[in-house]
Protein backbone atom coordinates (compact mmCIF):
# COMPACT_ATOMS: atom_id res chain seq x y z
CA UNK A 1 0.00 0.00 0.00
CA UNK A 2 2.95 2.36 0.03
CA UNK A 3 4.77 1.64 -2.48
CA UNK A 4 3.76 5.31 -4.35
CA UNK A 5 6.83 6.95 -3.70
CA UNK A 6 9.07 8.09 -6.25
CA UNK A 7 12.24 5.79 -4.72
CA UNK A 8 10.63 2.52 -5.37
CA UNK A 9 9.74 3.65 -9.23
CA UNK A 10 12.61 5.18 -10.39
CA UNK A 11 14.70 2.18 -8.63
CA UNK A 12 13.36 -0.10 -11.76
CA UNK A 13 15.87 2.08 -14.07
CA UNK A 14 19.52 2.89 -13.42
CA UNK A 15 19.75 5.18 -16.36
CA UNK A 16 19.05 8.56 -14.91
CA UNK A 17 17.47 10.11 -17.58
CA UNK A 18 14.82 7.43 -17.41
CA UNK A 19 14.64 7.97 -14.08
CA UNK A 20 14.55 11.89 -14.18
CA UNK A 21 11.73 11.09 -17.12
CA UNK A 22 9.51 9.28 -13.70
CA UNK A 23 10.18 11.82 -11.70
CA UNK A 24 9.42 14.80 -13.71
CA UNK A 25 5.99 12.91 -14.67
CA UNK A 26 5.02 12.35 -10.91
CA UNK A 27 5.96 15.98 -9.94
CA UNK A 28 3.70 16.51 -13.14
CA UNK A 29 1.38 14.71 -11.55
CA UNK A 30 1.42 15.61 -8.10
CA UNK A 31 1.80 19.60 -8.79
CA UNK A 32 -2.00 18.95 -10.52
CA UNK A 33 -3.58 16.93 -7.28
CA UNK A 34 -2.38 19.49 -5.36
CA UNK A 35 -4.14 22.42 -7.74
CA UNK A 36 -7.20 20.39 -7.93
CA UNK A 37 -10.28 19.95 -5.70
CA UNK A 38 -9.75 16.68 -4.32
CA UNK A 39 -9.48 15.51 -1.01
CA UNK A 40 -6.19 14.78 0.57
CA UNK A 41 -7.21 10.80 0.98
CA UNK A 42 -7.54 10.78 -2.78
CA UNK A 43 -4.67 13.03 -3.77
CA UNK A 44 -2.78 10.30 -2.24
CA UNK A 45 -4.14 7.17 -3.31
CA UNK A 46 -4.09 8.52 -6.83
CA UNK A 47 -0.63 8.84 -6.66
CA UNK A 48 0.10 5.91 -5.27
CA UNK A 49 -1.97 4.06 -8.01
CA UNK A 50 -0.68 6.06 -10.85
CA UNK A 51 3.40 4.98 -9.40
CA UNK A 52 2.00 1.85 -8.87
CA UNK A 53 1.20 1.42 -12.67
CA UNK A 54 4.57 3.00 -13.98
CA UNK A 55 5.72 0.27 -11.80
CA UNK A 56 4.05 -2.42 -13.49
CA UNK A 57 4.64 -0.94 -16.37
CA UNK A 58 8.46 -0.91 -16.44
CA UNK A 59 8.13 -3.99 -14.62
CA UNK A 60 5.82 -5.55 -17.48
CA UNK A 61 8.30 -4.70 -20.32
CA UNK A 62 9.83 -7.20 -22.49
CA UNK A 63 13.52 -8.12 -22.32
CA UNK A 64 14.25 -6.07 -25.84
CA UNK A 65 13.19 -2.64 -23.94
CA UNK A 66 15.31 -3.96 -20.89
CA UNK A 67 18.89 -4.18 -22.08
CA UNK A 68 21.09 -4.98 -19.02
CA UNK A 69 18.08 -5.44 -16.68
CA UNK A 70 17.03 -1.41 -16.75
CA UNK A 71 14.29 0.04 -19.01
CA UNK A 72 15.33 2.23 -22.06
CA UNK A 73 14.65 5.94 -21.94
CA UNK A 74 12.62 5.41 -24.93
CA UNK A 75 10.73 2.59 -23.11
CA UNK A 76 9.62 4.51 -20.19
CA UNK A 77 8.82 7.56 -22.46
CA UNK A 78 6.52 5.13 -24.02
CA UNK A 79 5.03 3.87 -20.68
CA UNK A 80 4.16 7.63 -19.35
CA UNK A 81 2.77 8.60 -22.84
CA UNK A 82 0.63 5.49 -23.06
CA UNK A 83 -0.86 6.92 -18.91
CA UNK A 84 -1.37 10.09 -20.65
CA UNK A 85 -0.74 13.62 -19.69
CA UNK A 86 -0.81 14.26 -15.81
CA UNK A 87 -3.36 16.87 -15.86
CA UNK A 88 -5.44 15.22 -18.13
CA UNK A 89 -5.84 12.28 -15.60
CA UNK A 90 -6.70 15.30 -12.64
CA UNK A 91 -9.23 16.75 -15.24
CA UNK A 92 -10.83 13.41 -15.62
CA UNK A 93 -11.15 12.88 -11.56
CA UNK A 94 -12.35 16.26 -11.28
CA UNK A 95 -15.02 16.07 -14.28
CA UNK A 96 -16.00 12.92 -16.01
CA UNK A 97 -17.47 14.80 -18.54
CA UNK A 98 -14.13 16.15 -19.74
CA UNK A 99 -12.81 12.47 -19.79
CA UNK A 100 -9.92 12.40 -22.20
CA UNK A 101 -9.98 8.47 -23.04
CA UNK A 102 -9.57 9.88 -26.75
CA UNK A 103 -8.67 13.37 -28.33
CA UNK A 104 -11.62 15.63 -26.78
CA UNK A 105 -13.70 16.58 -30.09
CA UNK A 106 -14.03 20.56 -30.71
CA UNK A 107 -17.21 22.22 -30.99
CA UNK A 108 -19.79 19.01 -31.75
CA UNK A 109 -22.03 18.10 -29.42
CA UNK A 110 -21.58 14.75 -28.37
CA UNK A 111 -23.29 11.94 -30.16
CA UNK A 112 -26.59 11.33 -28.24
CA UNK A 113 -25.96 14.50 -25.62
CA UNK A 114 -27.94 17.46 -25.29
CA UNK A 115 -28.49 20.13 -27.48
CA UNK A 116 -27.46 23.97 -25.53
CA UNK A 117 -29.36 24.54 -22.89
CA UNK A 118 -30.70 28.01 -22.86
CA UNK A 119 -28.52 30.80 -21.46
CA UNK A 120 -28.72 32.17 -17.74
CA UNK A 121 -30.70 35.18 -19.43
CA UNK A 122 -32.88 33.48 -21.28
CA UNK A 123 -33.56 31.44 -18.03
CA UNK A 124 -34.41 34.28 -15.98
CA UNK A 125 -36.30 36.40 -18.43
CA UNK A 126 -39.61 35.34 -18.36
CA UNK A 127 -40.12 35.48 -14.66
CA UNK A 128 -38.13 38.45 -14.43
CA UNK A 129 -40.73 40.01 -17.33
CA UNK A 130 -43.56 39.46 -15.09
CA UNK A 131 -42.19 40.35 -11.74
CA UNK A 132 -41.40 44.10 -13.64
CA UNK A 133 -44.61 44.26 -15.35
CA UNK A 134 -46.18 43.84 -11.74
CA UNK A 135 -43.70 46.02 -9.51
CA UNK A 136 -41.13 47.34 -11.72
CA UNK A 137 -43.25 50.35 -12.04
CA UNK A 138 -41.98 50.98 -8.62
CA UNK A 139 -38.40 51.55 -9.55
CA UNK A 140 -39.00 55.03 -11.06
CA UNK A 141 -41.27 53.66 -13.50
CA UNK A 142 -37.99 52.31 -15.58
CA UNK A 143 -38.15 48.70 -14.43
CA UNK A 144 -41.75 48.19 -16.18
CA UNK A 145 -40.42 49.41 -19.40
CA UNK A 146 -37.88 46.83 -19.23
CA UNK A 147 -40.41 44.04 -17.70
CA UNK A 148 -42.20 44.89 -20.59
CA UNK A 149 -39.21 45.05 -23.43
CA UNK A 150 -38.45 41.21 -21.75
CA UNK A 151 -41.77 40.44 -22.84
CA UNK A 152 -41.91 41.27 -26.24
CA UNK A 153 -38.41 39.78 -26.94
CA UNK A 154 -39.48 36.61 -25.62
CA UNK A 155 -40.10 33.72 -27.97
CA UNK A 156 -42.56 32.46 -25.45
CA UNK A 157 -46.10 33.97 -25.91
CA UNK A 158 -48.02 35.19 -28.23
CA UNK A 159 -49.06 38.90 -29.38
CA UNK A 160 -51.98 39.12 -28.29
CA UNK A 161 -50.76 37.80 -24.39
CA UNK A 162 -48.30 40.35 -24.73
CA UNK A 163 -50.72 43.07 -25.05
CA UNK A 164 -52.65 41.61 -22.29
CA UNK A 165 -49.29 41.68 -20.35
CA UNK A 166 -49.12 45.47 -20.99
CA UNK A 167 -52.31 46.64 -21.03
CA UNK A 168 -53.09 44.84 -17.58
CA UNK A 169 -52.36 47.22 -16.29
CA UNK A 170 -49.69 49.95 -17.54
CA UNK A 171 -46.77 50.66 -15.04
CA UNK A 172 -48.47 47.45 -12.54
CA UNK A 173 -49.21 48.42 -9.26
CA UNK A 174 -47.20 51.51 -8.98
CA UNK A 175 -49.47 52.80 -11.63
CA UNK A 176 -52.37 51.77 -10.15
CA UNK A 177 -51.37 53.32 -7.21
CA UNK A 178 -50.67 57.06 -8.92
CA UNK A 179 -53.57 56.67 -10.79
CA UNK A 180 -55.83 56.36 -7.15
CA UNK A 181 -53.74 58.80 -6.00
CA UNK A 182 -54.72 61.28 -8.92
CA UNK A 183 -58.08 60.63 -8.62
CA UNK A 184 -58.68 60.89 -4.87
CA UNK A 185 -56.45 64.53 -5.28
CA UNK A 186 -59.21 65.34 -7.96
CA UNK A 187 -62.50 63.89 -7.02
CA UNK A 188 -64.08 66.26 -3.90
CA UNK A 189 -64.16 63.09 -1.75
CA UNK A 190 -63.31 59.26 -1.88
CA UNK A 191 -65.76 56.33 -3.46
CA UNK A 192 -66.49 55.10 0.01
CA UNK A 193 -67.76 56.11 3.47
CA UNK A 194 -68.87 54.03 6.20
CA UNK A 195 -71.67 55.16 7.90
CA UNK A 196 -71.46 56.58 11.46
CA UNK A 197 -74.92 55.58 12.52
CA UNK A 198 -76.08 56.22 15.38
CA UNK A 199 -79.39 55.89 15.11
CA UNK A 200 -81.64 54.11 17.06
CA UNK A 201 -82.57 50.70 15.96
CA UNK A 202 -84.83 50.84 12.29
CA UNK A 203 -88.09 52.68 12.93
CA UNK A 204 -90.24 54.64 10.15
CA UNK A 205 -88.64 57.78 12.12
CA UNK A 206 -88.09 61.18 10.12
CA UNK A 207 -84.92 61.84 12.32
CA UNK A 208 -83.44 57.87 11.48
CA UNK A 209 -83.20 58.62 7.76
CA UNK A 210 -80.82 61.55 7.75
CA UNK A 211 -78.10 59.52 8.63
CA UNK A 212 -77.34 57.61 5.52
CA UNK A 213 -77.33 61.35 3.57
CA UNK A 214 -73.59 62.21 5.55
CA UNK A 215 -72.06 60.20 2.61
CA UNK A 216 -73.65 60.61 -0.56
CA UNK A 217 -71.29 63.03 -1.76
CA UNK A 218 -69.25 60.06 -3.10
CA UNK A 219 -68.28 59.64 -7.06
CA UNK A 220 -69.21 57.11 -8.01
CA UNK A 221 -72.47 58.17 -9.41
CA UNK A 222 -75.13 56.85 -7.00
CA UNK A 223 -73.50 53.20 -7.08
CA UNK A 224 -74.05 51.51 -4.14
CA UNK A 225 -70.58 51.46 -1.98
CA UNK A 226 -70.29 47.67 -2.09
CA UNK A 227 -69.94 48.21 -6.49
CA UNK A 228 -67.05 50.27 -5.90
CA UNK A 229 -65.72 48.09 -3.50
CA UNK A 230 -65.97 45.12 -5.89
CA UNK A 231 -64.16 47.12 -8.83
CA UNK A 232 -61.25 48.14 -6.47
CA UNK A 233 -60.59 44.57 -5.55
CA UNK A 234 -60.65 43.42 -9.28
CA UNK A 235 -58.66 46.16 -10.91
CA UNK A 236 -56.49 45.27 -7.66
CA UNK A 237 -56.36 41.59 -8.74
CA UNK A 238 -56.26 41.85 -12.28
CA UNK A 239 -52.51 41.87 -12.20
CA UNK A 240 -52.17 39.34 -10.13
CA UNK A 241 -54.83 37.01 -13.00
CA UNK A 242 -52.68 38.37 -15.69
CA UNK A 243 -49.27 37.14 -14.47
CA UNK A 244 -50.78 33.94 -13.25
CA UNK A 245 -51.96 33.46 -16.68
CA UNK A 246 -49.16 34.51 -19.24
CA UNK A 247 -47.12 32.40 -16.62
CA UNK A 248 -49.60 29.51 -17.34
CA UNK A 249 -49.36 30.08 -21.35
CA UNK A 250 -45.93 30.20 -21.10
CA UNK A 251 -44.46 28.01 -24.14
CA UNK A 252 -40.88 27.59 -23.62
CA UNK A 253 -38.94 27.28 -26.94
CA UNK A 254 -35.71 26.32 -27.97
CA UNK A 255 -33.59 29.30 -28.98
CA UNK A 256 -30.74 30.60 -31.05
CA UNK A 257 -27.79 30.45 -28.75
CA UNK A 258 -25.98 33.55 -28.95
CA UNK A 259 -22.42 33.14 -30.96
CA UNK B 1 -24.06 16.21 -38.76
CA UNK B 2 -20.92 16.60 -41.02
CA UNK B 3 -19.30 13.92 -42.70
CA UNK B 4 -16.22 13.04 -41.58
CA UNK B 5 -17.56 12.99 -37.77
CA UNK B 6 -18.06 9.12 -37.56
CA UNK B 7 -14.62 9.32 -35.57
CA UNK B 8 -16.50 11.86 -33.38
CA UNK B 9 -19.12 9.67 -32.60
CA UNK B 10 -17.11 6.86 -32.04
CA UNK B 11 -15.15 8.80 -29.51
CA UNK B 12 -18.09 9.31 -27.58
CA UNK B 13 -19.55 5.58 -27.85
CA UNK B 14 -15.88 4.67 -26.05
CA UNK B 15 -16.30 7.45 -23.39
CA UNK B 16 -19.93 6.43 -22.49
CA UNK B 17 -19.33 2.59 -23.02
CA UNK B 18 -15.69 2.34 -21.40
CA UNK B 19 -16.82 1.53 -17.89
CA UNK B 20 -18.91 -0.88 -18.81
CA UNK B 21 -16.60 -2.38 -20.61
CA UNK B 22 -14.94 -2.38 -17.45
CA UNK B 23 -17.66 -3.69 -15.33
CA UNK B 24 -17.48 -6.71 -18.12
CA UNK B 25 -14.04 -7.39 -17.53
CA UNK B 26 -13.88 -7.75 -13.89
CA UNK B 27 -16.93 -9.70 -14.01
CA UNK B 28 -14.78 -12.63 -15.10
CA UNK B 29 -12.93 -12.25 -12.16
CA UNK B 30 -11.61 -9.70 -9.90
CA UNK B 31 -8.29 -7.51 -11.45
CA UNK B 32 -5.92 -5.54 -9.99
CA UNK B 33 -5.83 -1.97 -12.33
CA UNK B 34 -2.59 -2.53 -14.35
CA UNK B 35 -3.82 -6.21 -15.76
CA UNK B 36 -7.38 -4.38 -16.20
CA UNK B 37 -6.05 -1.64 -18.18
CA UNK B 38 -3.98 -4.23 -20.20
CA UNK B 39 -7.02 -6.38 -20.77
CA UNK B 40 -8.95 -3.20 -22.32
CA UNK B 41 -6.02 -1.98 -24.19
CA UNK B 42 -6.23 -5.46 -26.21
CA UNK B 43 -9.06 -4.07 -27.76
CA UNK B 44 -7.60 -2.00 -30.60
CA UNK B 45 -8.35 2.01 -29.47
CA UNK B 46 -10.48 1.52 -26.07
CA UNK B 47 -8.33 3.21 -24.05
CA UNK B 48 -5.67 5.85 -25.24
CA UNK B 49 -4.88 7.77 -22.12
CA UNK B 50 -4.08 4.54 -19.11
CA UNK B 51 -4.09 6.85 -16.52
CA UNK B 52 -7.59 8.13 -16.76
CA UNK B 53 -8.95 4.29 -15.48
CA UNK B 54 -7.86 5.60 -12.38
CA UNK B 55 -10.45 8.62 -11.75
CA UNK B 56 -12.91 6.49 -13.63
CA UNK B 57 -12.27 3.19 -10.83
CA UNK B 58 -12.56 5.62 -8.17
CA UNK B 59 -15.65 6.42 -9.47
CA UNK B 60 -17.58 3.55 -9.67
CA UNK B 61 -15.93 2.22 -6.30
CA UNK B 62 -18.24 5.69 -5.39
CA UNK B 63 -20.92 4.64 -6.92
CA UNK B 64 -21.15 1.05 -5.27
CA UNK B 65 -20.41 -0.81 -8.57
CA UNK B 66 -17.15 -1.97 -7.59
CA UNK B 67 -15.63 -2.87 -4.22
CA UNK B 68 -11.57 -3.11 -3.44
CA UNK B 69 -9.77 -5.38 -1.59
CA UNK B 70 -5.88 -5.88 -0.43
CA UNK B 71 -4.22 -8.76 -1.54
CA UNK B 72 -0.79 -10.24 -1.07
CA UNK B 73 0.99 -10.94 -4.44
CA UNK B 74 3.85 -13.22 -5.30
CA UNK B 75 6.37 -10.71 -6.72
CA UNK B 76 6.41 -7.53 -5.27
CA UNK B 77 3.91 -5.29 -3.03
CA UNK B 78 0.37 -6.26 -2.50
CA UNK B 79 -1.96 -5.21 -4.76
CA UNK B 80 -5.43 -3.49 -5.19
CA UNK B 81 -8.05 -5.88 -6.91
CA UNK B 82 -11.02 -4.29 -7.91
CA UNK B 83 -14.23 -6.80 -7.80
CA UNK B 84 -17.32 -6.09 -9.23
CA UNK B 85 -20.58 -5.62 -6.63
CA UNK B 86 -24.20 -6.96 -7.39
CA UNK B 87 -25.13 -3.47 -8.24
CA UNK B 88 -22.49 -3.30 -10.63
CA UNK B 89 -23.66 -6.79 -11.49
CA UNK B 90 -27.19 -5.37 -12.24
CA UNK B 91 -25.86 -2.14 -13.56
CA UNK B 92 -23.90 -4.61 -16.84
CA UNK B 93 -26.67 -6.84 -17.44
CA UNK B 94 -28.84 -3.51 -17.80
CA UNK B 95 -26.35 -2.12 -20.49
CA UNK B 96 -25.57 -5.57 -21.76
CA UNK B 97 -29.01 -5.86 -23.19
CA UNK B 98 -29.98 -2.42 -24.27
CA UNK B 99 -26.43 -1.96 -25.91
CA UNK B 100 -27.44 -5.74 -27.64
CA UNK B 101 -30.46 -3.90 -29.16
CA UNK B 102 -28.78 -1.22 -30.08
CA UNK B 103 -26.05 -2.87 -32.00
CA UNK B 104 -28.84 -5.12 -33.78
CA UNK B 105 -30.88 -2.18 -35.00
CA UNK B 106 -27.58 -0.04 -35.78
CA UNK B 107 -26.31 -3.28 -37.98
CA UNK B 108 -29.62 -3.90 -39.32
CA UNK B 109 -29.82 -0.75 -40.90
CA UNK B 110 -26.12 -0.42 -41.78
CA UNK B 111 -26.23 -3.85 -43.61
CA UNK B 112 -30.06 -4.29 -44.79
CA UNK B 113 -29.13 -7.61 -46.52
CA UNK B 114 -26.50 -8.96 -44.05
CA UNK B 115 -28.75 -10.57 -41.44
CA UNK B 116 -27.28 -10.82 -38.17
CA UNK B 117 -26.03 -14.25 -37.00
CA UNK B 118 -29.01 -15.65 -34.98
CA UNK B 119 -31.48 -13.14 -36.06
CA UNK B 120 -32.31 -14.30 -39.84
CA UNK B 121 -35.41 -14.31 -39.60
CA UNK B 122 -36.00 -11.03 -37.94
CA UNK B 123 -34.36 -9.63 -41.15
CA UNK B 124 -37.38 -9.04 -43.40
CA UNK B 125 -40.12 -8.97 -40.42
CA UNK B 126 -37.44 -6.18 -38.80
CA UNK B 127 -38.95 -3.18 -41.03
CA UNK B 128 -41.45 -2.66 -38.16
CA UNK B 129 -39.42 -3.20 -35.06
CA UNK B 130 -41.76 -5.61 -32.34
CA UNK B 131 -39.99 -4.07 -29.60
CA UNK B 132 -40.39 -0.50 -30.96
CA UNK B 133 -36.88 0.27 -30.34
CA UNK B 134 -36.37 2.43 -33.51
CA UNK B 135 -37.45 5.13 -31.80
CA UNK B 136 -34.27 5.03 -29.59
CA UNK B 137 -32.32 5.76 -32.69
Amino acid sequence: MTTGSTHEVTAVSSDPRAEALVRDYLGRLQSAVLGSPLTPERRAELMAEVSDHITDALGALPETDTPGGAPTEAAVRNVLDRLGAPEAIVAAEVSPEGSPWQVPTTGYPPYGGRRPGPTAFQRVRDPLALFLLLFGGFFFGVGWLVGGAFLFVSPSWRLRDKLLGVLVWPFGYAGLGIFATVAARTSTSSGFCTSTSTATPPAPDVSSTSVAETCTTSSSGGLPPWVGFLITVIVLVAPLVMAAWLWRTRRVVPEEQPA
Amino acid sequence: MEPGDARNVLTQLRRGTIEYCVLAVLAGSPEYAFELVRRLSEVDGLVTSEGTIYPLLSRLRRDGLVTTTWQESAAGPPRKYYRLTPAGGGALAAFTDEWSRFRDAVDHLLQPNAPAAGDREAHDDNRIDPRGDRSEL
